[in-house]
């Protein structure tokens, strides 16, 4: 997963000069917060490009700081899938304390990725199975548009 | 004791731009800081109460979303979290509110943080997260002027690592 997304979770130096997020920069640092929480993932990680002092801010947020420490392959794996399911930085870092499988309840060791749920080995196994396009469209006489209504995800080219 | 039926009808806010606004004191009070304002000069005060950090156009424009949500139930402490997550939507009048410059924008969301009106600041947060939902870096930089300062070979680097996230 690294090598496919190399997406560097480090901090990065900030520089003296700049201290500026524009108009953003007129927000208290807490509310600049709360507003960067509202953002699903792949918007929070775009937001963090824009600037040095964007960068730093996201990279010092405590929520972004817990989950890079304990679980940053969860950061790359929910960018990677691009669910559209929306995932912001605490709806994530509640999944992952939850320790309970979202479907039976017993201790959950997976973390299903296109809709971040836990799960535990056994519904991970024989729980939610993805469809390909075409199987649904076969199977349930749906169009394309319906499709682009209903959940759906990136697979991760992945070997074993 | 002052009971809600005794107490005067309208306040008297000052803004910071000296402007005396009248208001109905039930409006008034979806600011926490007002309320606990009067409460604290207890209920026959005919006193103007100074709002030394919001102007008058600021200020009627928070007592315009206040007058539109008088009746809503105060947000409680406890569902905070359940009704903050399911609340990417802005109803649709808080939409068309919000429907200002990013000046004015601004300024509402601070006016509503230091008044301590929890719902309209959270209506202004998500509006400026709306903002920056579904945007490129160089689109956010546009929207909010933010000063691009990394180096083209840090650019060059981050632009590698993304990739993968861009094509959506």
């Amino acid at each position: 997963l690294e090598t496919l997304l190399p997406l560097n979770l480090g901090q990065i130096s900030l520089m003296p000069e700049t201290f500026e997020l524009g108009h953003l920069g007129r927000l208290p640092m807490e509310l600049l917060l709360s507003i960067l929480e509202e953002l699903p993932l792949i918007s929070l990680i775009r937001f963090r490009n824009t600037n040095r002092l964007a960068h730093h801010t996201v990279d010092t947020m405590p929520k972004f700081q817990i989950i890079v420490e304990q679980a940053p392959q969860a950061i790359r794996g929910v960018l990677a899938v691009q669910t559209k399911v929306r995932v912001t930085l605490p709806s994530l870092l509640k999944k992952l304390r939850q320790r309970h499988c979202d479907c039976c309840g017993k201790l959950a060791q997976h973390l299903w990725l296109p809709t971040t749920s836990r799960l535990c080995f056994h519904c991970a196994r024989f729980g939610p199975m993805p469809l390909e396009k075409e199987e649904i469209i076969q199977r349930y006489g749906l169009t394309d548009e319906d499709l682009m209504s209903i959940p759906s995800f990136r697979f991760v080219p992945a070997t074993f | 004791m002052a009971t809600s039926t005794e107490a005067p009808k309208t306040v008297t806010l000052t803004t910071s731009d000296n402007a005396d606004i009248q208001v109905e004191r039930e409006v008034a009070e979806r600011s926490i800081l007002i309320k606990n304002l009067l409460e604290d000069l207890g209920g026959d005060s005919n006193e103007a109460i100074p709002i030394p950090n919001v102007n008058e156009a600021v200020m009627k424009k928070v007592l315009e979303w206040c007058e539109q949500h008088r009746k809503d139930p105060p947000a409680s402490q406890d569902d905070d979290s359940d009704s903050r997550k399911k609340s990417t939507d802005i109803d649709e009048w808080d939409q068309k509110f919000m429907q200002v410059d990013q000046e004015m924008l601004f300024e509402i969301i601070l006016a509503a943080n230091y008044l301590d009106i929890k719902a309209l600041l959270d209506v202004g947060c998500k509006t400026v997260a709306n903002m920056i939902k579904g945007k490129s870096p160089d689109e956010i930089r546009k929207t909010f002027n933010i000063q691009n300062d990394f180096t083209p070979e840090e650019e060059d680097q981050i632009r590698r690592e993304n990739e993968w996230a861009e094509d959506r």
